[in-house]
């Protein structure tokens, strides 16, 4: 969800203010910040994702 | 017709030797038989090197000109020879990394993942990499390509630019099919060799390029913790939802994963549905190995010695050495942060396993263990970090495909 939120924000800035009209330097550093952030986020969505499904495995074999 | 016209007509291959052009050939033919030699008396991943060796000796061999219309006729290249057949349907079109994933989907046990899922933020932190080498990139290309250097400040030369830095940083998730897949979508056709065969290269040469890092940046008392370890398979319920429910996520989330995802979990849902024993053994085996050796000859078939002997080959792979370096050392820095907060300490060499070169990482990452304490095992936990490499790869290749594509205006 947070991955989403990031993207989408970053979307809505894209469309507000024009990435594409910024400095190479900003659009480079940009890309990392969302880019590092959004790996992660979207990695702790499996996290939670294998926890659920752990679960409910444990809990059919039980 | 004289008879010297004759022999220059008979041998043209000859003759083409013995022009520059042809001086750039032996050059190819030297770095063809390296690769070769690595493959064959090194032993490093010999069923990618030899392929892409061969494939480079093919690539680089004269032209054969017609002798009736005087222009180059199909060879093994141009635009009927067999490689470029194989390049327009395997790799421009993506075939090949996508059937390469469903494959490597098809090997891999994510059972251990399931059973310690805290070690797949390990896939995420060395993906910093990717990111690091990005930014070094962007300052780099337009100094160091002569053509990109020469273009008028704008949009076009910004474009080509990000486009450029963000696929050699994804060499350094050790991901040939994502790295070839990035660029790809981003048109680098002129880059296409240097990029794959810096991306598989590098792949194979995990053992030489890992552990000198993990040496510099851990002591002998953290590469010999130990870790412990119940050998008991996740339940088979977790283990077929997981694959569904990872495609559905990322697809949702990060769309242009998608293709890459979902092939690597379509052949992870072979291996564990339980029923499709055959398709399973298929994609592991027959799948992995043909579509190995054709991607091998063809990612070859591309280092055209015009192509290849040119400044931006040694930048991108100066570059991608540099990527695999950051992407190793944001693992093993990671673990060892991560470790800052815990009381049962992690090896932190498990976090180098965090990229996607798999199995190579993690049993490199086991051998080293296995080299300062004969005792220590950490095979399974280094194989939880390297499948969430696969993961943590793939998605940062869809999200920087997504990112660029807004910063450009794609």
């Amino acid at each position: 969800m947070s991955a989403w939120l990031l993207t989408a924000t970053a979307t809505t800035a894209a469309s507000v203010s024009g990435l594409t009209s910024l400095p190479l330097v900003d659009r480079g550093l940009l890309t990392t910040l969302f880019g590092l952030l959004g790996t992660f986020m979207v990695l702790l969505l499996f996290f939670f994702a294998i926890k659920l499904m752990q679960h409910a495995g444990e809990k059919k074999e039980n | 017709m004289d008879i010297s016209t004759l022999l220059k007509s008979l041998f043209t291959g000859v003759v083409y030797m013995g022009t520059p052009e042809g001086l750039k050939t032996l050059i190819m033919f030297i770095v063809s038989g390296a690769l070769i030699y690595l493959a064959i008396r090194k032993d490093y991943e010999p069923a990618l090197l030899l392929p892409i060796g061969f494939g480079a000796i093919l690539a680089n061999l004269p032209p054969v000109i017609d002798s009736i219309t005087g222009n180059p006729a199909a060879s093994v290249l141009g635009s009927e020879g067999f490689l470029t057949v194989l390049f327009n349907s395997g790799i421009k079109t993506e075939l090949f990394p996508i059937l390469i994933f469903i494959a490597v989907g098809a090997m891999i046990d994510f059972s251990p993942l399931m059973k310690d899922p805290t070690m797949i933020f390990f896939g995420a932190a060395a993906q910093f990499g990717i990111f690091a080498t990005f930014l070094v990139a962007m300052f780099l290309i337009p100094v160091v390509i002569p053509n990109i250097a020469a273009m008028a400040a704008g949009p076009e030369k910004d474009s080509i630019i990000l486009r450029l830095a963000s696929a050699i940083g994804i060499i350094g998730a050790a991901d040939g099919p994502t790295t070839l897949y990035v660029a790809n979508y981003f048109k680098l056709t002129d880059y296409m060799a240097p990029l794959s065969v810096a991306a598989y290269s590098y792949m194979s040469l995990v053992p030489v390029i890992q552990p000198p890092v993990i040496r510099a940046l851990t002591t002998k008392k953290e590469r010999c913790i130990h870790m412990t370890y119940t050998e008991q398979r996740a339940p088979r319920l977790a283990l077929i939802l997981f694959p569904i429910v990872v495609t559905i996520l990322a697809g949702i989330i990060v769309p242009m994963s998608a293709p890459l995802i979902g092939s690597l979990m379509f052949g992870n849902l072979l291996r564990e549905c339980g029923v499709l024993e055959r398709l399973s053994k298929t994609a592991q085996n027959e799948l992995a190995n043909l579509v190995t050796m054709l991607l091998g000859i063809t990612i070859g078939s591309t280092m055209v010695a015009a192509n290849f002997l040119r400044w931006d080959t040694l930048l991108i792979m100066a570059l991608g050495l540099l990527a695999f370096v950051f992407d190793t050392a944001g693992g093993v820095l990671f673990a060892k942060f991560i470790n800052l907060f815990r009381k049962n300490k992690l090896n932190p060499m498990i976090g180098a396993a965090g990229i996607s070169a798999f199995p190579m990482s993690a049993r490199v990452i086991q051998k080293m263990a296995k080299a300062e304490d004969p005792y220590n095992f950490i095979l399974m936990q280094s194989i939880s970090a390297n499948v969430s490499g696969q993961l943590g790869s793939i998605v940062a290749g869809g999200l920087v495909i997504t990112l660029i594509g807004m910063m450009i205006g794609w």
